[in-house]
This record gives structure tokens, sequence and C-alpha cells, in this order.
């Protein structure tokens, strides 16, 4: 399993197991036949995964930027941030087991929320993982 | 084996570097940070998808007051591209996360402190032959 996508998995499951308050967690949300969102608000998708070689003599390593979005159409911020906390609590500073490597750092970077487009309410979060082969 | 260097000048090098160092080494430092945002704008401007908008021309790296002891230059965007955030983050027309921010400052956090090395001896080396030519 590639570390890209053994880090993406280990992240849909950390995120599953916790009671964070949305509706689905999504790599890509669901589509209407319109091209609106088919996904019941609110959601979460995992997006981009940047990941640049970080290798050491004996080891082979990877930092890895991550960014989560969520997305509320509650009418206000809140639930949008409500959600980001709850994820940060399930990920920040806590490793996750990644098939075939070892993931010693996880860290969130960065948040923002802002207003989207058809009322919706949009956070972004960034979090930075090193991770090593096993 | 067992060699010899002779060198030679070194008090003109002395009094270059007691002529440079105070009055320019300030901004050698400033012109390298902004050399490095100017590289991450490029870098996002590359990969900024490409229509009929305004976005590549709106990425710019500007200069800023910093407080004492800092030095500061930062990549914004025209507000003429206001647009850059939906395609940042995937909620444009296309519905694809382009991430070119992300994907600019990550190759120059991965290579941070050799690029920062590279263009400070750049600019030292520049300033050097100015000074060098001023000498003359």
């Amino acid at each position: 399993m590639s570390a890209s996508f053994g880090l993406q998995s280990a992240v849909f499951t950390a995120l599953s197991g916790a009671s964070i308050g949305a509706q689905g967690i999504y790599d890509t949300a669901p589509q209407a036949a319109d091209g609106g969102n088919a996904g019941a608000f609110p959601y979460v998708t995992i997006g981009r995964i940047i990941m640049t070689q970080l290798d050491t003599q004996t080891t082979i390593g990877f930092a890895a930027q991550l960014r989560i979005h969520t997305f509320s159409r509650s009418g206000s911020m809140r639930e949008c941030k409500e959600i980001q906390d709850a994820i940060f609590s399930t990920l920040h500073r806590t490793p996750l087991t990644i098939t075939g490597h070892n993931n010693f750092s996880l860290l969130r970077e960065d948040t923002d929320c802002f207003p989207d487009a058809d009322g919706k309410i949009h956070g972004v979060c960034e979090y930075r993982a090193l991770i090593e082969t096993a | 084996m067992r060699g010899t260097v002779t060198l030679r000048g070194l008090e003109d090098v002395n009094d270059m570097l007691t002529q440079i160092a105070p009055r320019q080494a300030i901004n050698i430092l400033r012109s390298t940070v902004h050399k490095i945002a100017s590289d991450i704008a490029k870098d996002a401007k590359t990969d900024a998808p490409e229509d009929e908008g305004d976005l590549k021309g709106a990425i710019k790296a500007k200069r800023e007051r910093a407080a004492r002891g800092y030095l500061r230059s930062t990549v914004r965007i025209n507000p003429v591209a206001f647009y850059w955030r939906y395609l940042e983050y995937g909620q444009g027309p296309d519905g694809e996360e382009h991430a070119f921010f992300m994907r600019a400052v990550e190759s120059f956090r991965s290579d941070a402190e050799r690029i920062f090395v590279t263009e400070f001896g750049k600019k030292w080396e520049a300033a050097l032959k100015r000074a060098a030519k001023r000498a003359k």
C-alpha cells in the first residue's frame, strides 16, 4: 500500500471511528445529477495529500500535507467549527496506524472557515504528517 | 602529500566585508527573503489553472514591513482574482482541488534550508562584486 493511500485510509478510519458530528466522510463527495451536492450535510471530505520525499540514510520517509474539508449548511459557522474541533481532537498529535509505515507525527497546522457558494459553510484544515517505512 | 595555499588580498577582503556587512547585510537578507517569496509566487502561477481569468497575473510577492529584527515578504493575490480560493480548495467550476499554493509552499518547505543558503550566497556574491567594482 502506498504511503499516500495508507495515510488517507488511516485518516478515514480514525474519523469514522470518532463521533465528529458529520453525516458522512468521503473521498469525493457524492454529486447530484445537476452537479449539486448529494451528500447529507454536514459532511467531511479528505482532500489533496501532497507527499514530499524526506529520506534519511537508512529509511525512506515522507512529509505529507493533508487537507480535510468540512461542509455545513446550518447557516452559521458554528457547526463547521465544532466539527473541525472534533477532527482536531481525533487527529492532532495522534499518530495513525498505517500499513507498512510508521506515522510518528501528525499535527494540525492551519484551519479556516468561510462562506461558500449555495449557502454552504466551508471549513479547511491542513495537517502535516511525518511517515517512514516500517 | 602536502600543499601550500597562499591567500593574497585578505586585507582587501577584510576591508570589503567591513564596508559591506553593516551596511548591506540586512538588505541582502531582505532581498533573499523576497526572492524566496517571489519563487513561491512563481511556482503557484505555474501550477494555477489557466483560463480567461486574471488569476496568474494577480499572484504577486510583496515586501512587507515587519517588527524590528524580522524580515517579511508575502505572496498576495490581487482582489481581481477573488475566486482563487474556490480553485485552490476545489469549489471551482471544474470541481478539482488544484492546491497550487499548497504545492508551491510544500516544494519550498521540503528544501527550505538549501534554497535559503543558495539564494543568500548568490545575493552575497553579487553584493561583493558590486563592492569590488566600486573599489576599483
